[in-house]
């Protein structure tokens, strides 16, 4: 004889609907938990203002000899320490990061 | 430590080499002398770009890399950088390699990289091999290629170009910087404390991850963030490998007495990581968002 199929109750059936519509529901509210946050207007308006995320940290290793024709400008560094990222307030003459496109 | 009085300058821009130029000079420049300085530079970068462009047809550097391993005569511009290229390739023992042209076609940079964008890839192809700068063949003006084997001179040639086209800035003006794209090369006498130079976030432009000041020399960023077009997709390849570089390092910037040196030295220490900081005046952007510097406080 086949066994009979175990089948769920009716109120079993809505309890699981309640709660798949339940997560259904808040899924998208956590992912836009996730969202990185735009920038802020001023940022968005003028490119030039410089944000420094607060987190960033700054290690500084002994130079090698020579004189570089460059420097670090920090407020509050030192010369042997890790250091936080200083905010910088004024407009840099320009910046330098990813090289452009090769021609 | 304080931040110095910032050097009052004027700036104008062109387009080459697929990037915004720029020409910083004094504040105090004569409208007429920034006019010529700029003429002077831009007639550069357009020569140099119709000389080294891969993505000309009728380039020096496409014919030369048609020629099937047959001499071919070069001009005496395309020698010298080939010779400074090969010179970089035998200093950094092979970890620079003006022959991965092929590598990275194969990784898909095949066109300019706004259409590379446009059609990005998933899968990388056959990785080619590399290292074959040790078969070139330069005997006065006569270059020969091995077999299968194209020249990729792209960011050399810009900070090459940056370093010659100073030479005719400098005639005309005191002092300044030319920049082509964040690759940038000092002329003159800079005014202490020197141009304040930001370093960019590699994952945001808008942030500063350090403040330079620039009084004479180089200063040269290589990054693996701003120019891929997929998971592991980008444009710097490890010669060791043949694929686009598996680094820890997203971002290096170097200073270097020319705009060559500091561009091969990025490369260096983009495979290298943080040992290359040994030798090198260099900042480097690691991908946890942590900063590493080697280049001296200001007094």
């Amino acid at each position: 004889m086949e066994a009979k199929k175990k089948r769920f109750s009716k109120s079993t059936v809505r309890a699981l609907a309640w709660a798949a519509g339940g997560v259904a529901f808040a899924v998208p509210w956590v992912a836009f938990e996730f969202v990185p946050p735009a920038a802020s207007s001023a940022q968005a308006t003028n490119p030039h203002v410089v944000v420094v995320p607060a987190g960033s940290k700054v290690t500084v290793l002994s130079a090698p000899s020579g004189g570089a024709g460059v420097k670090v400008i920090r407020s509050g560094s030192s010369s042997s320490t890790t250091a936080a990222t200083p905010t910088v307030k004024s407009v840099p003459v320009t910046t330098t990061g990813a090289s452009a496109p090769p021609p | 430590m304080q931040t110095q009085t910032q050097l009052r300058v004027q700036r104008r821009e062109f387009h080459a080499m697929g990037t915004s130029v720029a020409l910083i000079a004094p504040g105090d420049a004569r409208t007429a002398d920034l006019d010529l300085a700029l003429d002077e530079v831009e007639r550069e970068f357009a020569e140099q770009e119709q000389r080294f462009s891969r993505f000309r047809d009728d380039s020096e550097l496409s014919e030369v890399n048609r020629s099937e391993a047959r001499p071919t005569r070069v001009s005496g511009p395309f020698g010298a950088l080939v010779e400074r290229a090969l010179r970089a390739a035998v200093a950094t023992d092979g970890l620079f390699d003006p022959t991965l042209l092929a590598a990275v076609v194969a990784a898909g940079y095949d066109r300019t990289f706004e259409d590379v964008i446009v059609t990005a890839r998933e899968v990388l192809r056959t990785a080619a091999p590399t290292g074959r700068w040790r078969e070139i063949v330069f005997d006065l003006d006569v270059l020969t290629l091995p077999e299968g084997v194209g020249l990729d001179l792209g960011g050399i040639a810009k900070g090459w170009t940056a370093d010659i086209a100073v030479r005719r800035a400098s005639d005309i003006l005191p002092w300044g910087i030319v920049d082509a794209g964040g690759d940038m090369r000092a002329f003159g006498e800079v005014p202490a404390p020197g141009l304040e130079i930001g370093v960019e976030h590699p994952f945001d432009a808008h942030v500063e991850v350090l403040r330079l000041a620039l009084t004479h020399g180089a200063l040269a960023s290589s990054s693996i963030v701003r120019r891929s077009w997929g998971p592991n997709l980008h444009h710097l390849i490890d010669p060791r490998t043949g694929r686009p570089a598996a680094t820890d390092v997203v971002q290096a910037s170097v200073w270097a007495d020319t705009c060559v040196e500091a561009e091969v030295e990025a490369k260096v220490a983009l495979l290298r990581g943080v040992p290359a900081l040994r030798e090198l005046a260099a900042t480097l952007v690691l991908e946890d968002g942590s900063v590493v510097t080697s280049m001296p406080a200001a007094a």
